[in-house]
């Protein structure tokens, strides 16, 4: 993030730049009042805490001649480039107050005030912008992702307005593309409350970043739980950072806001919706440029629709859009004389008719007149006495009482259903049918299905046959409903794979099912997104090498897709299978390493050998760990062979080196007791630093003791340097306890070591902590 | 009764509010309420014409007279360039926090009619190095003899486990106050209060809660009156919201909602706030409070303490509900509620109180045994190792006993052993060898204090004639941390003697005492000769600025 400018800051003039030291010291000194002032504001504290600390480099920069003339510069550029952005802004105020047809002198006089101008400045633009064409696909663009999504219509449309194929459209949306708006109705969304939104920016401002997607490094159509995670993670890794300045809490509290806000999909939205509402403002402030007096003339009013619309929003909308926003502003929008009230009629209209939709279900049976029914009672129950078959002679009765469930009629149609429920009970097959219309009743719908199913095979009647298919048909038609309303339900929240798994399943359980384009449109629809899905999970899957588990996902996909991403996935299939081979290889080597026993050498030799011809399989890491384990037995042999071969030089010390107990030495001379086997035996072929070293020495436990320390240097001259001596073997530097803090400016840890080449000539020298070097333990006795 | 030890004063100078309090004649820590007959003060500072007016006169002048007015004062402590202007006079955060002093204890002696001299003052566990010495200096800029430090959990649980003594047991202190939240684990034992590890930050409190409610009232205004100005630019406009907000925040833990009105220019909106929204747009803040706790545990965890006994709430804003009810559900513990505004002033107090008395005690056993004061520092250490009979200590207890009229068990028992941690890790920079600029860092966070560390530096070159030590303070538990990741909080300038080779190690001991103040001195070891070190924080105030502060405060009438 690139710092505020500390001229801009302090306030001081750029052009000519302020030299003077002791104005610059007091624009300080006023500065620091001020933001001491302002350090606890309720909404700024953060920002200005922020300034605080800034003090010291402001003081640094503004008093060293060379920064300060840098400043100055950058001071400068950045005024000229918030002039460009103030001429955009400029040419869509223009646009607007054109909208009449032409500019009033006192328009110039307005926007000359609005922008700090002169009215020959806002003129000159003027001039220049009446050939200008500006290209403005990226506004069109922002203002729809205002809804949270763009549709596919819009897209073309979009394309369409400024001569661009819709594929560069698509590029430039970072929101989800939708094939239909209906396919939006379920995203009814609160919007995030104001003060959090307010808190949210707040904080962003002071880290410098656009939104929580972009603090988190993240694109706007990331998976929930992507962001779930990024956000965990970088609250973990603020946690780490040792300072709590302004940057860091305002981090750390848009962590805890992401985390709050990516919590379920429902929060994300209101936050994807206020993020589009901010979008929106520019259309707000042009609205507020076109209100003079409070008032918005016919003209503008007109002009703003366009201005929405050329935005990307159809005329009702930007006309609500607008009303609406004048109305909470209390700006009057002047009528336009006639035809403006038929536009104001057909929105008053277009309400009326939702309104009359939503009451229609439930008057419906209340303005049917008695004659009506009446007749068509009769004609039913004529219908019903013309139909053979009992079942459907019931489904007329049942439902005609559950649309007129008060008609004066329906008592008596119930009186039909119960005699002819009860003529087809008597039979064993109605028995069946009652059972399963039981089933039913209680969505135990498969149940049902599966009974009818078997009654059908037994039945040879080709009339109740027909019955039968007819009910089998109606529960295969709620088992569909119910499958697609748990599906859809699935795809509003559910993960990718689970909506693909319900997507299958439905079109595997319903090969003919209503929804079958539907849910096909919704498969399709999916293929990138569960495309990440199956890139993600390889990820996790690799990790763990679950190989088997990685090709059946990749299969998974190919099955349903024939795309680009179908095609890398194939690619890939053979991979995991080479590596399927590979375990099993894997778990050959070890069967036949185990039955080696303790001739471990022979054992590395075998992984070494398939590692020399194979250096580099999925299994070469898990392969060269087999061998650290088994080089670590080795040691533990080969110590135990040192000890042996120690053992026979000791005897050869005339009794000065004696071992008590086990792998102790005392010094009979001195009394001090010695580890027999230095770091080198035991732990052959490792560096150890000097703080590994004496960590190594700190919980050692050799005889038994826990008060293992490092030699000083003299006590290890003692040993080696004084007949007869310690038997010792070719090049050893040992670690000593003395030590020194001595960074190169004196702070860096050195070291004294005691060391040999030839293990006869020994000498102390100084080496850096960090480097490598030998054990050789000692205590008290 | 011949009163032979000093009265110690406690004193919990809170971001938001302010409390004294002293140990009675029988031994009972009470508060001491003030001239408006309040138990707390509110920590605001009004300067008026002519005197200086603190406590709730100031916080309601703070509506008019924004400008003159400095409230939570306490988040500025040991921040160099904090600077309050009145009357062309520049004030520091440590002044102006004296002032708060001053008027406790200008009240307290109207209580009792007896002098305040001798004070102990407690500071937030998080507070930094220059934190808490800025604290030590507004208490001399008062005037008073500042005894100790004391960290405001450590003092919470002193008078918590002055309860009931017999107990033994690890209680955790979850500390949300105004302006600050610290969270402690606490080992109190018969004989000693031990801090076993801290964590927090001193820019989380109930005043976060407040300001979230102000913004909340400011886009209501807003939305209800279609304006886009900010009307918190308006200084007394914002004064009024925060108080607002604050009483709002208060009757939101006893009531479902409360209704609350923003008047700005003329225009005078209603709303109403419930709870629930309260507690919407307030959450991330309880959140980051729950995750210190969760470090916290984990950090404990490596020093071996895996769980706790108890979980006790301290500082005003836990009694709003919801903080309750949320580590209820992710400790499942169920905690006390303890004394929320008093708890740390009448620890500090008994604290003081202990100290007093160790004195008597002290000054007793010297005459005894004819041991210089200074020799006699740690009681029970010198009974251990036979430097002084049990039966002096015996007959010095019952002198004190007889002399102030406290009870024998009580004056044996003043000698409370508190142990303390580090909040914060320190270290100098240094420069790796391949010459980048790192922080090296001496002491770790969480380390018990009192604690010496020597660091051996080596000169650079021949007749080097200064070494410059840039201290600094981090929060981290890594020896090797990036510059950017820590604050210099110090510099040390060490000025050699003239002629000393290259490569001479000059011993330097970095003292951290029990109240996590630091201390450097310096030996060039050849000569064994002690080293000058000039220590310079300008986040502190020293030097003259220092002396004049004290002056001005001498001659200052306080209301
Ligand atoms: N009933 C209540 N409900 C909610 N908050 C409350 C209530 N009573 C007090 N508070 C809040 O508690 C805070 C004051 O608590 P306390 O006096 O413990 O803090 P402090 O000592 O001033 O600050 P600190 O310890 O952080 O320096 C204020 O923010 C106050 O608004
Ligand atoms: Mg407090």
């Amino acid at each position: 993030m690139q710092r505020e400018n500390y001229y801009i800051i302090l306030e001081l003039s750029v052009d000519p730049p302020e030299n003077d030291r002791e104005v610059i010291e007091k624009a300080i000194q006023n500065k620091k009042i001020e933001w001491s002032r302002l350090r606890n504001h309720p909404t700024k504290g953060l920002q200005i805490q922020k300034y605080i600390n800034m003090i010291p480099d402001i003081q640094f920069v503004m008093q060293d001649d060379k920064l300060r003339a840098e400043e100055a510069l950058a001071a400068a550029e950045f005024i000229e480039s918030g002039r460009e952005n103030k001429i955009s802004e400029i040419d869509s105020h223009i646009d607007i107050l054109m909208g009449k047809g032409y500019i009033s002198k006192e328009d110039i006089i307005r926007l000359a005030e609005i922008h700090g101008l002169s009215q020959g400045d806002i003129n000159e633009r003027i001039a220049s912008k009446k050939n200008a064409k500006y290209v403005r696909v990226d506004q069109f663009i922002n203002l729809r992702m205002g809804k949270g999504y763009i549709s596919e219509d819009e897209v073309i449309k979009i394309a369409k307005k400024n001569g661009m194929t819709p594929e560069e459209i698509r590029n430039r949306i970072r929101c989800p593309i939708v094939k239909d708006d209906k396919d939006i109705d379920h995203l009814k969304i609160q919007p995030l409350d104001k003060s959090i939104e307010k808190a949210i920016t707040d904080n962003l401002k002071v880290v410098g970043k656009t939104s929580l997607y972009n603090f988190l490094g993240l694109a706007e159509t990331c998976e929930l739980k992507q962001l779930q995670e990024k956000a965990g993670k970088k609250k973990k890794e603020l946690a780490t950072i040792g300072k709590k300045d302004a940057v860091l809490t305002a981090s750390v509290t848009l962590a805890g806001q992401c985390q709050t806000i990516f919590k379920t999909n429902e929060t994300r939205i209101a936050y994807d919706v206020s993020l589009a509402r901010a979008k929106l403002a520019a259309l707000d402030s042009d609205i507020n440029i076109a209100a003079i007096n409070k008032k918005i003339r016919h003209e503008y009013f007109d002009a703003l629709i366009n201005k929405a619309m050329e935005y990307g929003m159809d005329k009702d909308e930007a006309s609500s859009y607008i009303q609406t926003y004048c109305q909470n502003k209390k700006y009057r929008i002047e009528k336009k004389p006639e035809k403006k009230r038929f536009r104001l009629m057909i929105a008053a209209a277009s309400v009326l008719l939702v309104l009359i939709i939503v009451a229609g279900f439930m008057a419906f049976s209340k303005i049917h007149h008695r004659n009506v029914i009446e007749s068509e009672y009769q004609d039913l129950i004529k219908k019903v006495d013309a139909e053979r078959a009992p079942d459907q002679k019931l489904l007329l009765l049942k439902k005609y009482v559950t649309t007129n469930a008060n008609s004066e009629y329906a008592a008596d149609a119930r009186n039909r259903i119960s005699q002819i429920e009860l003529q087809i009970n008597s039979t064993e097959f109605g028995k069946i049918l009652q059972q399963a219309d039981q089933l039913v009743q209680a969505q135990k719908l498969d149940e049902g299905f599966t009974l009818l199913n078997q009654a059908l095979e037994k039945t040879s009647e080709p009339e109740n046959k027909k019955i039968i298919s007819q009910r089998i048909k109606n529960v295969s038609e709620l088992i569909e409903k119910r499958d697609f309303e748990e599906l859809s339900a699935v795809s509003l929240k559910g993960d990718a794979d689970q909506k693909i798994e319900i997507y299958k399943k439905y079109l595997t359980t319903h090969p003919n099912g209503k929804n079958k384009a539907e849910v096909q449109a919704l498969i399709d629809k999916m293929s990138d997104e569960y495309f990440i899905y199956v890139s993600k999970t390889l990820a996790s899957y690799e990790q763990s090498e679950q190989w088997e588990d990685c090709a059946r996902l990749c299969q998974s996909y190919i099955d349903i897709y024939d795309n680009s991403h179908s095609d890398q996935l194939k690619q890939l299939i053979p991979k995991y299978q080479e590596n399927i081979r590979n375990e099993k290889i894997y778990d050959a080597l070890v069967d036949k390493v185990n039955r080696l026993g303790t001739d471990y050498k022979a054992a590395i030799q075998i992984f070494k050998d398939y590692l020399a011809a194979y250096p580099k399989t999925s299994i070469t890491e898990k392969i060269n760990k087999n061998i650290d384990r088994l080089n670590g037995l080795m040691s533990v042999q080969n110590s135990n062979q040192a000890a042996y071969n120690l053992r026979l030089q000791f005897a050869k010390t005339k009794g000065r080196f004696v071992e008590k107990p086990e792998g102790v030495i005392v010094d009979t001379k001195t009394g001090l007791m010695w580890c027999m086997l230095d770091s080198t035996i035991i732990k052959p072929g490792v560096c150890f630093t000097y703080e590994e070293g004496k960590s190594y020495t700190e919980v050692l436990t050799t005889g038994g003791f826990s008060d293992w320390r490092l030699p000083t240097p003299q006590e290890l001259a003692e040993i080696y340097k004084t007949d007869p001596a310690f038997p010792a073997t070719g090049k050893t530097s040992y670690w000593t306890s003395e030590s020194y803090s001595g960074y190169s400016d004196g702070w860096q840890i050195q070291v004294t070591t005691f060391s040999s080449e030839d293990s006869i000539h020994w000498e102390t020298a100084k080496k850096n902590a960090l480097e490598c070097g030998v054990v050789r333990p000692v205590r008290n006795p | 009764m011949a009163e032979q030890t000093k009265r110690i004063f406690g004193i919990d100078l809170g971001t938001t509010y302010s409390s004294i309090a002293y140990v009675d004649e029988y031994g009972k820590a009470v508060i001491i309420p003030n001239a408006e007959n309040e138990r707390v003060t509110p920590s605001v500072v009004f300067f008026d014409d002519e005197s200086i007016v603190v406590g709730d006169v100031a916080k309601e002048s703070s509506k008019l007279y924004p400008n003159e007015v400095v409230s939570f004062v306490k988040r500025s402590m040991g921040e160099p360039n904090f600077l309050f202007l009145h009357n062309s006079e520049e004030y520091r955060a440590e002044e102006i926090s004296a002032y708060i002093l001053k008027k406790l204890a200008q009240d307290a002696e109207q209580f009792l009619g007896e002098k305040v001299t001798d004070v102990v003052i407690t500071c937030p566990a998080y507070f930094g190095i220059n934190e808490r010495e800025a604290t030590r200096k507004a208490g001399e800029i008062a005037g008073f003899n500042v005894r100790h430090i004391i960290n405001e959990p450590t003092a919470a649980a002193i008078a918590y486990g002055s309860l009931d003594s017999n107990d033994e047991r690890v209680v955790l202190v979850y500390d949300l106050g105004g302006g600050t939240f610290d969270i402690t684990m606490i080992d109190i034992r018969k004989d000693s209060v031990e801090v076993i590890c801290t964590g927090g930050d001193h820019n989380l409190g109930g005043k976060d809660w407040d300001d979230r409610i102000v913004a909340h009232m400011v886009e209501l205004f807003q939305s209800e009156t279609g304006t886009d100005e900010d009307i918190l630019d308006d200084p007394d406009t914002w004064q009024d919201l925060q108080l607002s907000a604050e009483k709002a925040k208060k009757i939101l833990s006893q009531r479902p909602k409360t209704p609350i009105s923003v008047t700005h220019g003329g225009e005078r909106v209603k709303m109403v706030i419930s709870r629930e929204k309260f507690e919407e747009i307030t959450e991330d803040l309880m959140e980051r409070t729950i995750d210190f706790t969760k470090e916290m545990l984990e950090e404990a965890k490596n020093k071996g303490y895996k769980s706790f006994d108890e979980f006790i709430l301290v500082g005003g804003a836990t009694r709003m509900p919801q903080i309750k009810a949320r580590i209820e559900e992710t400790f499942s513990v169920n905690p006390k509620v303890y004394d929320p505004d008093e708890a740390v002033a009448k620890g500090a107090a008994i604290y003081g109180w202990k100290l007093g008395l160790n004195d008597g005690l002290i000054q007793r056993l010297s005459q005894k045994t004819n041991k210089p004061i200074e020799q006699i520092d740690d009681i029970s250490v010198m009974i251990e190792s036979n430097e002084l009979s049990a039966q002096d200590f015996k007959e010095a207890a019952q002198e004190v006993a007889d002399a102030t009229g406290y009870t024998l068990p009580s004056i044996e028992r003043s000698m409370l052993k508190v142990k303390n941690v580090t909040s914060k890790s320190f270290g100098v920079v240094a420069h790796t060898p391949q010459d980048d600029e790192i922080v090296f860092n001496i002491v770790l966070r969480n380390t018990t204090v009192p604690i010496s560390l020597k660091k051996n530096f080596y000169t650079a070159v021949q007749d080097q004639k200064t070494v410059l030590i840039r201290i600094m303070e981090s929060e981290t538990s890594r020896v090797e941390i990036p510059l950017d990741h820590a604050v210099e909080i110090k510099t040390a300038v060490l000025n050699l003697p003239p002629n000393l080779p290259a490569d001479l190690p000059i011993e330097i001991t970095f003292t951290l005492n029990e109240e996590g103040r630091l201390h450097i001195t310096a030996m060039e070891k050849t000569a064994a000769r002690q080293i000058d070190v000039m220590v310079d924080t300008a986040s502190v105030i020293q030097g003259e600025d220092l002396e004049r502060a004290k002056a001005r405060s001498q001659n200052l009438v306080v209301h």
